[in-house]
């Protein structure tokens, strides 16, 4: 049972006016509000039982170890994955990065291509840009097809013997496209190409289990799905991982160091080099079990009715054109749209003053915009909802908008 | 007054009042007047955009950081 009432209950922040108006939350795609558990879970942490972990003989630094090692799992169980196979990392960002550099720049040299697509986040485009700079290798992009997906058939026509990397995002941040992974995942493989997918926006959103996807490598922020900033997670096949050097070199990520040579540590630990963080990735399990206390299916279920009648209240307006799928079964809740004569800005300043939040400008996806011709222009605005949020809310939406209409 | 840039090429400019809408747009008068009601006004020059609201916040677009800061001084003295 979806109690969407008592869910709000448990995110403080929502209580809070802005503009003396009632906050409304539809900035989810850049970063989700925290529940009361994963906030009192940091507080806990640090008043009760904090010191660093691994190594350390006394209680507190082993109680913090089983904890962080538990967050793991917890994790791991999420995505159905194998312990061993989960690196905590910062964010996505630094998940790409890390493949980038200790994988990409290794296994890679001229003759070989990388496959990304026009709607990625910067994040999956500027380290291919840079390995591609550094081994001379060639950096191809897909475009969309008419539904604002990843064109499949143009990725058929594309990939070749010489694809070594595909790298796409699961759900896009700013059309909410959802992209056929698993079939691009097959003809990658079928041409011997590893698949990284992008699930920052898809992770939070809908039920993910690596080892039916069968990618290569999955990366995702806990920031966007209820945990704190500063710790994402890089899902890695334990195969591919145990060939990749280390990224960065420090503490804990040796067995043992001589003057001139280093033995590293097993994984997951090898790829996580210095003191981590440790509190972060603790509540960020805190993050995971009250998403699965209320079910993925549950989420994914209700975050389609919002979508659903996101669209249907969509329609009624003049001035505003949707930039992405108008097919509620084919898209998450993340909408991006434009005024005839007003930019994204204004619009979101607007809304604001009404106690909105909602994302402007490019979305770091400048590719993306100018694939789109809606660089020039300023980009979008960008709603996008999440677990907390409500119809009553998209109604109020939806209101302000056409007072904008009306006076713009 | 707080200057911010924003992304997708604009300027946010914030007054901690509220301020004179008609007072701030003749100061643009090679630009043309594209939207005014009681709230705001835009204004329009080519690709330069202007939209002055009267709770005290003024969005440039298409602006140079050195444009900016000339209208900063200007403004100042309104």
């Amino acid at each position: 049972m979806f109690d969407v009432e008592k869910i709000r209950e448990e995110f403080p922040v929502l209580k809070r006016k802005i503009n003396n108006k009632k906050l409304i939350y539809f900035d989810n795609a850049a970063s989700t509000q925290k529940p009361k558990a994963v906030i009192e879970k940091i507080k806990e942490i640090y008043e009760n039982c904090y010191a660093n972990i691994h190594r350390g003989i006394h209680t507190l630094s082993q109680e913090l170890s089983d904890e962080y090692e538990n967050a793991r799992k917890i994790v791991a169980n999420f995505v159905n994955s194998n312990f061993e196979e989960i690196i905590f990392t910062r964010n996505t960002t630094e998940s790409i990065n890390l493949i980038a550099y200790s994988y990409a720049l290794k296994n890679l040299n001229k003759n070989d291509e990388i496959i990304i697509s026009v709607m990625e986040h910067h994040s999956n485009i500027l380290p291919w840009q840079f390995v591609s700079k550094k081994v001379g290798c060639k950096l191809t992009y897909v475009s969309l097809n008419k539904d604002y997906k990843i064109n499949v058939e143009e990725f058929k026509e594309k990939i070749n013997r010489n694809t070594k990397v595909v790298s796409i995002t699961h759900i896009s941040n700013v059309l909410g496209s959802i992209n056929d992974i698993e079939e691009i995942i097959k003809i990658s493989h079928e041409n011997e190409a590893i698949v990284i997918i992008d699930a920052a926006q898809s992770a939070p959103h809908t039920k993910i289990d690596v080892k039916k996807l069968d990618a290569d490598f999955l990366v995702f922020s806990s920031h966007k799905m209820l945990g704190p900033t500063g710790i994402g997670i890089l899902y890695g096949k334990k195969d591919i991982l145990e060939e990749m050097e280390p990224f960065l070199f420090g503490g804990d990520m040796i067995k043992d160091v001589d003057f001139y040579s280093a033995i590293w540590n097993d994984l997951p630990w090898k790829f996580e080099a210095g003191t981590p963080n440790i509190v972060d990735a603790i509540a960020f399990a805190e993050a995971v079990k009250f998403l699965e206390n209320i079910g993925m299916e549950n989420i994914e279920k209700y975050l389609n009715e919002l979508t659903k009648y996101f669209l249907d209240r969509f329609s009624e307006l003049r001035k505003f054109k949707l930039v992405g799928s108008r097919n509620y079964k084919n898209r998450a809740p993340i909408f991006s749209f434009i005024h005839d004569y007003l930019k994204s800005h204004e619009i979101a300043k607007l809304l604001d003053l009404e106690g909105i939040a909602v994302r402007s400008g490019y979305h770091c996806a400048h590719p993306l915009m100018k694939y789109l011709n809606l660089f020039e222009s300023g980009g979008t605005v960008r709603a996008s909802l999440y677990l907390y949020n409500t119809k009553e809310e998209i109604s109020y939406f939806f209101d302000i908008l056409k007072k904008i209409e009306n006076n713009y | 007054m707080k200057l911010r840039e924003i992304c997708g090429g604009a300027f946010s400019l914030k007054f901690d009042k509220e301020i004179e809408i008609e007072k701030i747009a003749n100061l643009f008068k090679d630009y043309k007047i594209v939207i005014k009601n009681e709230d705001s006004i835009k204004l329009s020059k080519k690709e330069k955009e202007i939209l002055i609201f009267k709770y005290g916040e003024i969005l440039f677009y298409n602006f140079k950081k050195d444009e900016i800061f000339e209208i900063l001084e200007i403004i100042k003295n309104v």
